[in-house]
């Protein structure tokens, strides 16, 4: 296996693509779509990769696709007349999973992209995969939790 | 409790504070009850995302992308296994070299009918053989031209080759790589007088080959 394939195959990345995919999709399938898809894309075009640091190229190659695929469904859904399905009597439980899907929705990609991240790496980390600034991102995790505490509410209290 | 508070507050949660931020942020917690409250709150918040990303579905996934890069490297392995082809032709001309180069050629020709001379070596006049039997490009309706040019195509592109000649028996195929588009190459050989295209697609980790 080569230097690319054994940094591509690792479990480091793999857990960074998992955690972004479903920060983006919020559905197991698309987001095993979304990191297979990525998987191949960087195979595929291996010799384009030029520099040192793979993760960030293979988090814009996800991103990139991710922005397409959406786009795609936009158009899809234009003049569709499906009318949307109520669900009635969901359990508490099912109802705060969707607050909490609702609130993850209601930040920024890039919050997403950093609170998704954070899972599995540090600070620094992060900073170097997104390109941003080490102090920006500690900012912007503050008044990302901050956004999600008051979407569901931790402040009515 | 200042919006600097909150920032540190943050990070010390996620292990992110130096030590004396550390201990700033743990005598603000015992003497600030808003910022023991704000605490609570991140700790709270911490808990429902960390519950987001290690929730069922989530480790369901990390069990099928598992599946999946298992199944890449196996498709991996196999492509390569077809790349071998230049490194066999490189060590079986080195050896014919070593066994005095003109006989060992001549008595493969002989034998074979087939010589297969890289352009790019001609300058340092080694020759490479192949025994086409070995190699099974030996069909019951005579030799598998399509397939030598398959695989030679296959070296080409991995040793980043644009050019090669190959000699079988009196005729020699002249091959050049024109474009090179994502995972396609195509450019065109002569053959008998007769000029044919070719595109070779990577597919599933396999190159596949189309001639016109």
């Amino acid at each position: 296996m080569s230097n690319f394939e054994s940094i591509l195959f690792s479990d480091s990345l793999k857990m960074k693509m998992i955690n972004l995919a479903m920060s983006k999709t919020f559905n197991k399938f698309d987001a095993e779509d979304l990191v297979q898809q990525t998987y191949l894309k960087a195979l595929e075009r291996q010799d384009q990769f030029r520099g040192d640091k793979l993760d960030p190229w293979v988090i814009t190659i996800l991103k990139n696709i991710f922005i397409d695929s959406t786009r795609k469904k936009k158009e899809d859904l234009l003049g569709d007349d499906t009318p949307e399905l109520v669900a009635n009597d969901e359990s508490s439980s099912v109802l705060l999973e969707r607050d909490k899907d609702k609130c993850l929705k209601g930040l920024s990609e890039k919050e997403r992209e950093i609170i998704a991240l954070r899972q599995t790496n540090s600070y620094d980390e992060i900073a170097g995969d997104l390109d941003i600034k080490n102090g920006t991102l500690r900012q912007m995790f503050s008044r990302a939790k901050e956004k999600f505490m008051r979407c569901m509410g931790f402040f009515d209290e | 409790m200042n919006e600097n508070d909150k920032i540190l507050i943050n990070a010390y949660f996620d292990g992110e504070t130096s030590p004396d931020d550390s201990k700033y942020i743990e005598s603000l917690l015992d003497s600030n009850q808003d910022a023991n409250e704000y605490a609570n709150k991140i700790k709270k918040a911490n808990y429902e995302i960390n519950a987001f990303f290690n929730s069922d579905d989530s480790k369901e996934l990390d069990k099928s992308i598992s599946n999946f890069i298992e199944e890449q490297k196996k498709k991996n392995i196999k492509s390569k296994s077809n790349f071998n082809f230049f490194n066999f032709r490189f060590v079986d001309g080195v050896i014919a070299l070593v066994n005095q180069r003109v006989a060992a050629v001549a008595m493969v020709f002989a034998i074979t009918g087939l010589l297969v001379i890289p352009s790019f070596l001609q300058e340092d006049e080694e020759f490479f053989n192949i025994n086409i039997e070995r190699e099974g490009y030996v069909t019951k309706d005579g030799i598998d031209i399509n397939q030598i040019i398959s695989d030679t195509l296959i070296d080409m592109a991995d040793a980043d080759i644009k050019k090669a000649n190959l000699q079988i028996g009196s005729e020699l195929i002249s091959i050049s790589i024109t474009n090179e588009i994502d995972n396609c190459i195509s450019g065109n050989f002569l053959y008998i007088n007769k000029d044919y295209q070719f595109k070779s697609c990577l597919s599933d980790g396999v190159y596949e080959t189309k001639f016109n």
